[in-house]
């Protein structure tokens, strides 16, 4: 992972309007679009797990990843910094698109996550810890994948991009409390579900 | 009645004292929340001692620290990565979101415009019907 992929994890104080730390990006890339190359580094792999943990398939995630980023290119110049943050903006997009990719197939696909682990990190490159990664996101995916569908994504937006409450609630067109009232829900559906 | 739901009554919310006489009402979700905020910061996740006196609590955190971890971001083909790049570097050239500036016109300006087409339009149509008469006018004289 890239430093500045670690930076777009973190995104400190994200949800407090004016700090939102990718204006800077965001505002170049308004001015010019070659600018927003820098935004798509910075994002590639959050929204390309997103798509991934929702769809389980590689070349699906690709296929939304590509249309994510090419919606949000055209509709750079249409943010504006009041609101929600970039990165909840970015989501927001994400959110849609991989709905509209679900209602366009009709069903849902859970093809093996096997794939995971066919494409290890570099750091990570012992298979028993591979097989290990594997099993633990399969049973992980298989309790996700019961829970509806509004409380799946607030635990994928938590937790495996890192958004912050506000973030997730403007995800999810949803209040602060709501948000957390579903994610407390989540994990202890979560919890119990695990521990069997 | 749910305790995580956000209307239940004040006397099922946890008092948590803080500094002096402060008291600030939290209701498990809250608290939750709030916890996750600091595991969520930094990771590897392990809950402190200090939530262990909170069972609920603590098997929550255990299991968001699952989840980060079985969560974690899924690598990239390098393939791919290039290609999208190079797929909106070429959608920049493009540039479809994006009209010329001179499509940005204001609104008086446009109804200006149509105004003044208008005005030609019946300018030339008057002139063409007012040479049709005066060229029938030269026939009919030159018959008689």
């Amino acid at each position: 992972m890239t430093a500045e992929r670690q930076g777009a994890a973190q995104h400190p104080a994200a949800d407090r309007p004016g700090t939102d730390p990718d204006l800077p990006a965001v505002r170049a890339a308004q001015a010019d679009r070659a600018a927003f190359a820098v935004l798509y580094r910075r994002y590639l792999e959050a929204i390309y797990s997103y798509a991934f943990f929702q769809l389980g398939d590689h070349h699906d995630a690709e296929d939304v990843t590509e249309r994510i980023f090419m919606a949000a290119l055209d509709a750079i110049d249409g943010f504006r910094e009041q609101g929600a943050s970039f990165r909840a903006w970015l989501f927001r997009i994400a959110r849609n698109t991989v709905a509209n990719h679900h209602r366009s197939r009709f069903r849902r696909r859970t093809t093996s996550l096997d794939a995971v682990a066919r494409h290890p990190p570099a750091s990570d490159a012992d298979p028993a810890a591979m097989t290990v990664r594997a099993d633990e996101l399969r049973r992980v995916r298989q309790a996700l994948g019961s829970l509806p569908d509004d409380r799946r994504q607030v635990v994928l937006l938590r937790f495996a991009e890192g958004l912050t409450t506000a973030e997730v609630a403007a995800v999810l067109e949803r209040s602060e409390g709501a948000v957390r009232v579903l994610l407390h829900r989540a994990l202890r559906d979560l919890a119990g579900r695990l521990s069997d | 009645m749910d305790p995580t739901s956000p209307d239940e009554p004040a006397a099922a919310r946890h008092r948590t004292p803080l500094k002096g006489s402060l008291v600030f009402e939290r209701t498990p979700a809250e608290r939750l929340d709030h916890a996750l905020d600091g595991l969520l910061a930094a990771p590897p996740v392990r809950p402190g001692p200090a939530m262990r006196g909170d069972q609920e609590l603590h098997r929550l955190l255990v299991t968001a620290g699952r989840l980060q971890h079985a969560l974690a971001p899924v690598p990239i083909s390098s393939r791919f990565e290039a290609r999208l790049a190079n797929r909106l570097g070429s959608t920049r050239r493009l540039a479809p979101g994006r009209s010329p500036g001179w499509l940005h016109l204001p609104g008086w300006l446009v109804l200006t415009g149509a105004l003044s087409s208008a005005a030609v339009g019946v300018g030339v149509t008057a002139y063409a019907v007012w040479r049709g008469r005066g060229r029938a006018m030269t026939r009919r004289a030159g018959v008689r």
